[in-house]
C-alpha cells in the first residue's frame, strides 16, 4: 500500500508540472514594415512564428525581387507558468510591380495542424510629378518636399533647392533622412543652423516643417537634370509604450536647362546675376624697382568661384608675380554673391608713364537673358627713375627659361685640316710606335759613343790630331771635286788641301812650311814617297801659273788620293 | 648643280690624287651639302673616303646621310668620326641625336667596378694620348741618361740619373696602356646595322630560331666570323648570329 501510495503521489506530482508547464498556442504571422509602397523601394517581410520551431525559406512573390536575409531574431517568455516563444525571420525586398502586390497565406505544419498566416496586400504608389503646389493639399501626416526656385533655367544660373519635411504630428522623432545626389550641378552649401519644427498653415491644416538643408546648384551641362528623392525614415510614437515606424518620400524633380543664346561670345566669363569689376592700387605713383599692390575685385551674383585669373597684358618693363587670390562669398538661400579679387604686386623696372592692364570680357545675364560687357575705367601709374639705383645697385630681370623650339645636328666642318692619310697607316701602329721607342737608345748609345771617342782622343793627341789631318783631307779633296770644272779654283783648292794634309801629319805650324824641310821630313817618315810628294806639290805650283802644262783635274786628284792612302800605310811616327 | 655634279664627276674620275685634289673635292661636297644636294655631298665623302681616313670627312658624312634619313650610315660615319677624334663634341651631339631616330633601345650591362675603371683607362680613343705620353717619357729618359753621361758634377749627375730612371719608369708604364689600348683596338671590332630591320638567330644561317630583331643604326659588337654569318653581342650582353651582309664594320 505504501508503494501505491507512493505512485499516487507521483502522478499527482506529474499532472501538477503538466498542468503548470504548459506551451501557449501556436501562431504563423506575416508582416510588411510599410505600406503603401512606391516603385523601386525596399520593403521588409516578416515572418513570425510563435512556439513553433520551424525555419522559413524567402517566398517568391510576384512583383517582389528578392535582396537578402534572413535576420533573425528569437525570445522567450515564461508568464504564469506558460512558455512562449517567438522567432521572426525577416527578408528583403525591392518592389518592382507598378500595381499592388498580394502576398497570399503561407501554411507551416504544426503540432496542432496547418498553421495558416493572413494574406494581404501592398500597395504600390507610382511616384507622381505634381508640383508642390498641387501635391500640398494631399500631404497627409507626413512628407517630404523637395522646394526648388525654378526648373526652367541655363545653364550655369543658381537654383536654390531646399529639402523639408512636413508633418502633421507633434510626436514624430526623425530617425534619418538622405540628401540625393546632384548630378550634372555645381553644389553649395547653405550654412544653417540645425533644422526645427516651425508652424506653417497649409490648404487650412497646420504643418511643422523643417528645412534640413538647402543647396544652391549651378547647372553645368544642357537638358533635363533630375534631383532624385528625397527619402525619410521616422518613428511616431502613438502611446507612452507603442509607436510605429514612419517612411516619406520626396518626388524627384526635374530641372530643364536650356543652352546660352548663341553665338557665345569668345571672351565669355561665365552667367551671372550681376557682375562688376573694380580696380584699385596702392599707388598712383611709385619709382622704379619700387613695388606696388593692385587689386582687381569682380563683385557681383553668382558663382565667383568660376573667374579664373584674367588674362592681362603688362608692359614689358613691369615684373609681375603670381596674383594672390581673396575670396569674399557668401552663399546664402537667396544664391551666391560676394567678391574674389585678384591682388597682383608690381615692380617697375623702367621709368614712364603706364597704364595699368583692365580686364574686358563678356558675361551672361541670367536676369535679361543677354550678354553683357564687362568694363573698368583705366588706371595710370607714373613711374620715376629711383636715384638708389644708381649707387651699384643689382637689378634683377625676370627670367624665363628658354624654349627649344627645334633641334637639329652640328653643321659640317668646312675647314680642310691635315693630310688625308691612307688606311694602310692605321695598321702600322706597332712600327711607329717602334721608331718612336729606338730614338731614345740611339740617341742614348750615340753620345756615349762621342763620349768615348773624346776620351781617347785625350789619351793620343797626336793620333787625333792625325785623323782630323784625314778626316780634313778627304773633305778637302771632296770639295776639290766639285771644282774640276773650273781650274783656276781647282788646282789652288787641291794644293791648299794637301799642304795641309803634310802640316797636320808632321804637326808643324804654317810657318814652318819650307819645300826642302818638307821633302827631307817626309823621307824619313815615308821613304819610297818624297819624290812623288815633291813632284805632285810642284806640278801644283806649276797649275797655279800654267794650267794647261800640267795634268787634268781628274788624274792629278786620283794621284793625290792614291799618295795619300800610301803615305797613310806607310808612314812611320 | 649640273655643273657641281660635273665636278665632282671628274674628280671621281681622278685615280691617282693628291692632298689638293681631296680638298678640292672636300669643299665641293661642302657646296654640295649647302645648297641641299646631300646625294653629290655623299658621293664627294665617299670618293675622298675610299681608302683614306680624314675626320672631316667622316663626320661631314655622317651629316649628309643624317639629312639624307639615313640613320644606320649617319651613325657608322659619326662613330668612325668619333674614332678619329674620340673627344670632338660635335660628333657626340650629332650621335646623340642619330640614335635618338632608331628603333632599338637597348640598356647596357650594370659597370663592374675595377673592370669598368680599366675598360675606360684603356678605351680605343684613349691609344693617341698614351702613345704620346709613351714616347715623351721615354724620349726625355734617354735625353737623361745621354746627358748625364756629359755631366762631371756628381750632384748634377744624381738628378739626371734618378730623373731617368722616374721618366723611362713612366714610359714602361705607358707602354703598357699603349699596348693594351692597342690590343682593345684590335680586338674591338664594332658594327652597325645597315638595313631597316634584321633576325638575330641563335646559330649561323638562316634555319636557326629567330631570338630578337635588330633594326637600322643599332651597335653590336663582333664576336665571330663564320663566312656570311657572324656572331654580335649587344650593349645588354644578348648574343646572336647575323648575316654579315645586314651590318658594317665601324
Amino acid at each position: 500500500m505504501q508503494f501505491i501510495g507512493n505512485k499516487s503521489n507521483v502522478f499527482a506530482l506529474c499532472f501538477m508540472l503538466l498542468s503548470v508547464f504548459t506551451w501557449s498556442q501556436e501562431a504563423l504571422e506575416v508582416s510588411v514594415n510599410r505600406n503603401p509602397v512606391r516603385t523601386g523601394e525596399q520593403i521588409q517581410l516578416t515572418f513570425t512564428l510563435k512556439n513553433i520551431n520551424r525555419k522559413i525559406d524567402a517566398p517568391k512573390i510576384n512583383g517582389l525581387k528578392f535582396l537578402g536575409g534572413p535576420s533573425t531574431s528569437n525570445s522567450t517568455s515564461w508568464v504564469n507558468g506558460s512558455r512562449s516563444s517567438e522567432s521572426s525571420y525577416t527578408y528583403t525586398y525591392q518592389v518592382t510591380s507598378k500595381s499592388d502586390i498580394a502576398i497570399p497565406s503561407y501554411e507551416l505544419k504544426g503540432s496542432e495542424g496547418i498553421l495558416k498566416s493572413t494574406p494581404f496586400d501592398i500597395r504600390v504608389q507610382e511616384r507622381s510629378q505634381k508640383q508642390q503646389g498641387e501635391n500640398i493639399g494631399d500631404l497627409g501626416t507626413v512628407a517630404c518636399i523637395i522646394e526648388t526656385s525654378s526648373r526652367n533655367v541655363h545653364v550655369g544660373e543658381p537654383i536654390v533647392v531646399s529639402f523639408k519635411i512636413f508633418n502633421r504630428a507633434n510626436n514624430l522623432d526623425v530617425r534619418k533622412f538622405n540628401i540625393p545626389e546632384t548630378p550634372g550641378f555645381w553644389k553649395e552649401t547653405v550654412e544653417t543652423p540645425d533644422p526645427r519644427w516651425e508652424p506653417q498653415i497649409i490648404a487650412g491644416k497646420r504643418y511643422n516643417v523643417a528645412n534640413v538643408q538647402t543647396l544652391v546648384l549651378f547647372p553645368q551641362q544642357t537638358g533635363t537634370l533630375t534631383i532624385e528623392g528625397f527619402d525619410l525614415v521616422g518613428y511616431m510614437r502613438t502611446s507612452f509604450f507603442d509607436g510605429q515606424n514612419v517612411t516619406a518620400s520626396a518626388d524627384p524633380v526635374k530641372i530643364s536647362v536650356s543652352p546660352l543664346p548663341e553665338p557665345i561670345p569668345t571672351e565669355y566669363l561665365g552667367s551671372f546675376g550681376q557682375l562688376r569689376v573694380n580696380a584699385q592700387q596702392s599707388e598712383r605713383s611709385c619709382k622704379t624697382n619700387e613695388a606696388i599692390t593692385l587689386d582687381l575685385t569682380f563683385n557681383g551674383e553668382g558663382n565667383l568661384k568660376f573667374i579664373q585669373e584674367p588674362e592681362l597684358t603688362w608692359p614689358g618693363e613691369f615684373e609681375i608675380f603670381d596674383p594672390e587670390v581673396i575670396d569674399r562669398i557668401k552663399v546664402t538661400e537667396k544664391g551666391e554673391s560676394g567678391s574674389r579679387t585678384f591682388r597682383y604686386v608690381v615692380i617697375p623696372r623702367a621709368p614712364g608713364n603706364y597704364i595699368l592692364p583692365m580686364p574686358t570680357g563678356k558675361w551672361f545675364n541670367w536676369r535679361t537673358d543677354a550678354y553683357s560687357d564687362l568694363t573698368s575705367p583705366a588706371l595710370k601709374l607714373e613711374v620715376t627713375r629711383n636715384e638708389s639705383d644708381e649707387g651699384g645697385q643689382v637689378n634683377y630681370n625676370s627670367k624665363t627659361d628658354v624654349q627649344v623650339l627645334n633641334q637639329d645636328i652640328q653643321y659640317i666642318h668646312t675647314e680642310w685640316s691635315g693630310p688625308c692619310l691612307p688606311k694602310a697607316r692605321a695598321n702600322n701602329r706597332g712600327r711607329d710606335a717602334a721608331g718612336i721607342l729606338a730614338m731614345g737608345p740611339l740617341l742614348l748609345g750615340a753620345s756615349m759613343w762621342v763620349r768615348r771617342r773624346r776620351e781617347r782622343d785625350q789619351l793620343d793627341p797626336k793620333g787625333a790630331r792625325k785623323r782630323r789631318a784625314r778626316n780634313q783631307v778627304r773633305k778637302a779633296l771632296h770639295e776639290a771635286k766639285q771644282l774640276a770644272n773650273d781650274p783656276s779654283a781647282f788646282y789652288p783648292a787641291l794644293g791648299a788641301a794637301l799642304e795641309n794634309y803634310l802640316l797636320a801629319k808632321l804637326e808643324w805650324n804654317a810657318s814652318q812650311f819650307q819645300r826642302d824641310a818638307l821633302v827631307d821630313a817626309l823621307h824619313s817618315h815615308a821613304p819610297g814617297l818624297h819624290h812623288r810628294w815633291s813632284e805632285l806639290l810642284q806640278a801644283l805650283d806649276m797649275a797655279r801659273y800654267a794650267p794647261g802644262q800640267v795634268e787634268e783635274p781628274a788624274s792629278m786628284l786620283a794621284n793625290s788620293e792614291a799618295l795619300i792612302n800610301e803615305t797613310e800605310n806607310s808612314w812611320k811616327a | 648643280m649640273r655643273h657641281l655634279t660635273t665636278v665632282l664627276l671628274i674628280a671621281l674620275s681622278c685615280t691617282a690624287w693628291s692632298q689638293e685634289d681631296f680638298e678640292a673635292t672636300f669643299k665641293a661636297a661642302n657646296e654640295a651639302y649647302a645648297a641641299g644636294d646631300y646625294a653629290a655631298a655623299i658621293a664627294g665623302y665617299e670618293s675622298i673616303l675610299e681608302d683614306r681616313m680624314h675626320f672631316e670627312s667622316e663626320y661631314n658624312l655622317g651629316n649628309a646621310y643624317y639629312k639624307s634619313r639615313d640613320w644606320g650610315s649617319a651613325i657608322l660615319h659619326y662613330e668612325r668620326a668619333a674614332r678619329l677624334s674620340p673627344g670632338n663634341s660635335d660628333v657626340r651631339t650629332n650621335l646623340v641625336l642619330a640614335n635618338a631616330q632608331i628603333k632599338d633601345r637597348i640598356e647596357s650591362l650594370p659597370s663592374n667596378g675595377i673592370l669598368d675603371l680599366w675598360d675606360r683607362i684603356v678605351a680605343p680613343g684613349r691609344f693617341k694620348l698614351w702613345m704620346m705620353i709613351m714616347a715623351a717619357a721615354w724620349t726625355l729618359g734617354f735625353v737623361a741618361l745621354a746627358w748625364r753621361v756629359w755631366e762631371t758634377r756628381l750632384e748634377n749627375r744624381r738628378i739626371l740619373g734618378t730623373s731617368a730612371a722616374v721618366l723611362l719608369g713612366m714610359g714602361c708604364v705607358t707602354m703598357l696602356l699603349t699596348w693594351s689600348t692597342s690590343q682593345r683596338i684590335a680586338s674591338s671590332k664594332l658594327a652597325i646595322i645597315t638595313v631597316s630591320e634584321t633576325p638575330i638567330r641563335n646559330e649561323p644561317g638562316t634555319n636557326g630560331m629567330t631570338l630578337f630583331m635588330l633594326h637600322e643604326g643599332t651597335k653590336v659588337t663582333v664576336v665571330e666570323r663564320q663566312q656570311e654569318h657572324w656572331e654580335v653581342q649587344l650593349a645588354n650582353g644578348n648574343t646572336g648570329w647575323i648575316s654579315a651582309n645586314d651590318l658594317t664594320e665601324i
